[in-house]
Parts: structure tokens; C-alpha cells; sequence
């Protein structure tokens, strides 16, 4: 085998690497402050990519759809969390867990009724359709660098916003101590509302980015939601720096075995899962007790 | 009166633990709340605070009644809180421990000042400002704790347990650390079960015992008190 198609395929594993690491991001957030299981994500995902339908529909705007989609499904989290989730705190962790796994199969109806059940294609914005060169030695689809580069610039804004704004500090003190953070005279009910949002917001950005790439079809964040639990958990749940880099991680697994024993991509991840769990038990970078 | 709980039960389940208390505290008083272990004394500081809400009673502060404001909108009235167990916030520098204090303070704009100024209580913490707070010793956390209440200028602070498990010099330590910080006209209410040391830096106390306010009154007068100190608050 040549050395290129092995390098070619190591792209299309970051490129599927970063649509997992945008979705773990959100639901490590989410989990991380709110100890909310959001089992409506993959759902969220996939409505951030019938938003992008919808978007580019009307408007005829890719660019305008990327940035509608993050707004329609942040702004659908942010709803969901005051009427749905915010009545379940304090309660058991499974409530919340309950409430989203129901609220995904609304949502996947909801979808059914407006659009149907079939596929929807979904093409690259015109600008993005040609292939690229890649260090002079061979030909990767421009849309996918595009979505490697705009994971690590959105990656890096949710780092200074987590690591040089008060909004940060808040969020990050209330992921170890929300009672204390609250005893210090910080309103944390706005502050779990603000980040199911912004969680909300990566999975429908993750969908309308994914769009072009995979199908858009009302379950395809079935599937997806599995896989980055996988991702999360090998991460360590609750953190972003183990998201990241558990999703490239997985991203490239599954891309490497596709090339070299393509029966086994569909389960490789999980048999990641098993040793790095076997190893550590918290995740690559999991915090023990996190949920005691 | 700054603060006065009249009549407030607390239930935490079906347990009911505060069967109706009262009290008072007076603006530049140092009061303390004495008794045994799971007397009531940190539930009431809780209740207070609304982390454990009270089903009855009342609670006013200044004027106005706080019974029920949520936990954030009673600190940012100027109560502050020093809790049990000190609650450094873990994987934050003692700087950062400092600023989540303020971020909602009257002093939000006055972050170098204030830390300055709460340095000169605790000169140790100003070298350390960039070391991760949980990695401080026991008794620099516990200064820190009272620090990050400090550093709000509050009306009155509710300390609960400061000389829990610090070695005796340090216990003192703290104890002139309190009374500096009400000669300079912060109001107090503690929570201890060193009694001693707390009774001596107090100007009026009450005795707690099964959730119920059993006595209360001059500090030294019940730190003499043989009986008192025997039916209440013997181990």
C-alpha cells in the first residue's frame, strides 16, 4: 500500500475526528457543570444539520446556514433547559437522562411530519468542492480541510472563553464546586442555562458541518450520539482537553481500520473503549468522583 | 438587630433538624453558635444562607426578609460565608479564589485593591497568589477561605468551624485574625466546637442542642457555666 493513501486516510480520520470532537465538547460541557446526560444531542445534532437544509433552501447561503444552524439549536437549548431540565435539578442524575432520552424521539418525529423520512442531499458550498493539494503529494477534498481548520478555531475560542473571561472562571469553579460558587454570590441557574446553550450550540454546528460530508436523514444522530458517548467517556467525562483529544483519537481509529480491515471499523471504537477503560477507569483524563 | 432568625425549622428529608430557632445578632457583635456535633449549628448557618432552605420561620437581614431569596442574592446583601471544610475551590490559583469572590461584590472594579488590602491580613497569601488554592496547607486554606469572604468588605461574616483540625498555635492565629476583622468593623457569627477559643472572643453565645436554642447570653458568663457546660456541650 502506498504510503500517500495512508497519510490521505489519516485526514479523513481527523476530519471525522473533529465532528466528534465538536459533539463530545457539548456534551462534556453540559455533563461537566450540570451532571445533565444529554441523550437529546445526537437529535440536536441532527437538527442543526436539517436547520442547514432548511437554511440553504431558502437562501441558497452555506455560510449563512453555518451560522443559522449554531443559532437555531443553541437557542432551542437554552429553551429546553428552562422548561425541561431546570425543574429536574436536584433530583437524580437519571431524570434529566430520561426527560432528553424521550425528548430525542420527539424531536426525530418532529422532523418526520415537516420533511419526511428520506435522505436529503446536502452539497458543499461551491467555493469548498475542489480538491485541495496537501504538501504536494496528493488530493483531499477542500470541504474537509475546512472542517479540520474551523473545529481548531472554534476549539480555540472555547479555550480563552473557558480560560481568560470571568464567564470562564465561573464555569470552570462551578464544574468542581457549583455550591460554593453559589455561596460566593454568582447566580449559577443563569450560568448552567448559558452553557446547555452554548453545548446545544456545538451539536448544531457539528450537524450542518457533518451535512455535506454524511447524509442528513431524522436518525442520524442515533448513531453519532453512541459514538460520542464513546468519545466522552474515553475522554473522561467532563473534560474538554480528554474530548478533543479522544474524538482525533477515534476519528482516526475508525479511518486507519477502514483502510486495513474495513469490518471492523464499525466497532473499533468501542474496543478503544474497553482498554483505555481497562487502564484507566476514569478516562484519559477523568476526574475520579466526579459524580459522587 | 443586622440579622435575626425567628422561629426557623429546617428539615433535611423527614429529619427535622432546627425545631424552631431564634436569634439575634447585633451589628459589630461577635456571637457565637456553641454545642455538639450535629447540635444544628452548620444547618443554621445553611439555613441562613438558603442552601438548606427552612420550611418556617423568618430571617431578616437589615430590615429585609431573606427567607426566601435564593443562596446567591442573600450573599450579595453582604453576608458572607465561610464554610466548613474551607471549600477551596480545586484547580483554581488563590488569586482566581480571590476574584470569583469579588466578581459580584460591590468591589467587582476594585480587584487589585481589595486583594492588596486582604493581603495585609494575610501576608503568606500575597506570595502565593499564583499557587493552585487546594495546594496550600490546612491553615493557609483556612485563610484563604476567610480571605475570599473578607475580600467582599461584608456586613457580616458567617464562619463555620475555622480551627477544625489546625494545630493549636494556628487555632490562636485564627482567633486574633477574627477579632481584627470585627475591630474593623465586620460583624460575626461563628460556628465552633472549640468553645474555649470561641467563647473568649465573643460578646454574647448560644447554646444549641437537638436543633433547639437551649440558652443563651454573655459569652464568658457561659463559658463558667459548669452546668451548661456539662449538659450541652460535654463530648
Amino acid at each position: 500500500m502506498e504510503w500517500t493513501a495512508i497519510v490521505m486516510q489519516l485526514f479523513t480520520g481527523l476530519s471525522l475526528g473533529m465532528l466528534y470532537v465538536l459533539l463530545a465538547l457539548g456534551l462534556s460541557i453540559i455533563f461537566g457543570l450540570l451532571t445533565v446526560v444529554n441523550f437529546a444531542h445526537g437529535a440536536m445534532y441532527m437538527w442543526g444539520a436539517y436547520a442547514g437544509v432548511a437554511t440553504v433552501a431558502i437562501t441558497g447561503n452555506f455560510w449563512l446556514a453555518l451560522l443559522v444552524a449554531p443559532l437555531v439549536v443553541g437557542g432551542y437549548g437554552l429553551l429546553v433547559e428552562r422548561t425541561l431540565i431546570r425543574p429536574l435539578y436536584g433530583r437524580d442524575i437519571n431524570y434529566p437522562l430520561l426527560l432528553t432520552f424521550g425528548l430525542q424521539f420527539i424531536m426525530i418525529e418532529i422532523i418526520r411530519i415537516f420533511w419526511g423520512t428520506s435522505d436529503y442531499p446536502f452539497q458543499a458550498p461551491e467555493a469548498l468542492s475542489m480538491p485541495l493539494e496537501i504538501f504536494g503529494i496528493f488530493y483531499f477534498p477542500a470541504y474537509r480541510v475546512f472542517v479540520i481548520g474551523l473545529t481548531v478555531v472554534i476549539c480555540f475560542v472555547l479555550w480563552f472563553f473557558l480560560e481568560r473571561t470571568n464567564l470562564g472562571l465561573i464555569i470552570k469553579a462551578g464544574t468542581r464546586d457549583s455550591l460554593m460558587v453559589k455561596a460566593l454570590g454568582i447566580d449559577m441557574g443563569r450560568i448552567w442555562w448559558l452553557v446547555f446553550g452554548i453545548g446545544s450550540a456545538l451539536a448544531g454546528i457539528a450537524g450542518v458541518l457533518a451535512a455535506p460530508i454524511r447524509s442528513v436523514f431524522p436518525e442520524m444522530g442515533l448513531a453519532m450520539l453512541v459514538e460520542c458517548f464513546v468519545v466522552v467517556v474515553v475522554g473522561g467525562m467532563g473534560s474538554l482537553k480528554g474530548a478533543i483529544l479522544s474524538g482525533i483519537i477515534m476519528g482516526e481509529a475508525i479511518a486507519i481500520t477502514t483502510l486495513f480491515y474495513p469490518q471492523m471499523a464499525d466497532i473499533v471504537i468501542f474496543l478503544v473503549m474497553a482498554v483505555v477503560l481497562l487502564i484507566r477507569p476514569s478516562g484519559l483524563f477523568g476526574r475520579a468522583g466526579l459524580l459522587e | 438587630m443586622l440579622l435575626t432568625l425567628e422561629n426557623i425549622n429546617t428539615y433535611y428529608g423527614l429529619s427535622h433538624i432546627l425545631q424552631g430557632v431564634s436569634l439575634e445578632v447585633d451589628s459589630r457583635e461577635i456571637v457565637t453558635l456553641v454545642g455538639r456535633n450535629g447540635a444544628g449549628k452548620t444547618t443554621t448557618l445553611k439555613s441562613i444562607l438558603g442552601i438548606a432552605p427552612i420550611s418556617s420561620g423568618r430571617i431578616r437581614f437589615q430590615d429585609t426578609d431573606i427567607s426566601a431569596l435564593p443562596t446567591h442574592s442573600i450573599i450579595q446583601k453582604g453576608i458572607a460565608y465561610v464554610p466548613e471544610d474551607r471549600r477551596i475551590i480545586p484547580g483554581l490559583t488563590v488569586r482566581e479564589n480571590l476574584k470569583l469572590a469579588l466578581m459580584k461584590s460591590k468591589n467587582r472594579d476594585r480587584e487589585e485593591e481589595m486583594i492588596d488590602r486582604v493581603a495585609q491580613y494575610f501576608p503568606i497569601l500575597k506570595d502565593r497568589l499564583k499557587q493552585e488554592g487546594t495546594s496550600l496547607s490546612g491553615g493557609e486554606q483556612q485563610m484563604l477561605a476567610i480571605a475570599r469572604a473578607l475580600v467582599t468588605d461584608p456586613e457580616i461574616m458567617l464562619i463555620d468551624e475555622p480551627t477544625e483540625g489546625l494545630m493549636p498555635l494556628l487555632v490562636e492565629t485564627i482567633a486574633e485574625i477574627i477579632q481584627t476583622i470585627h475591630s474593623n468593623g465586620v460583624t460575626v457569627l461563628l460556628v465552633e466546637q472549640n468553645m474555649e477559643m470561641a467563647l473568649s472572643i465573643s460578646h454574647r453565645a448560644y447554646v444549641i442542642d437537638e436543633g433547639r436554642i437551649q440558652t443563651s447570653g454573655d459569652a464568658r458568663a457561659i463559658l463558667n457555666d459548669e452546668e451548661i457546660a456539662c449538659k450541652y456541650l460535654a463530648v
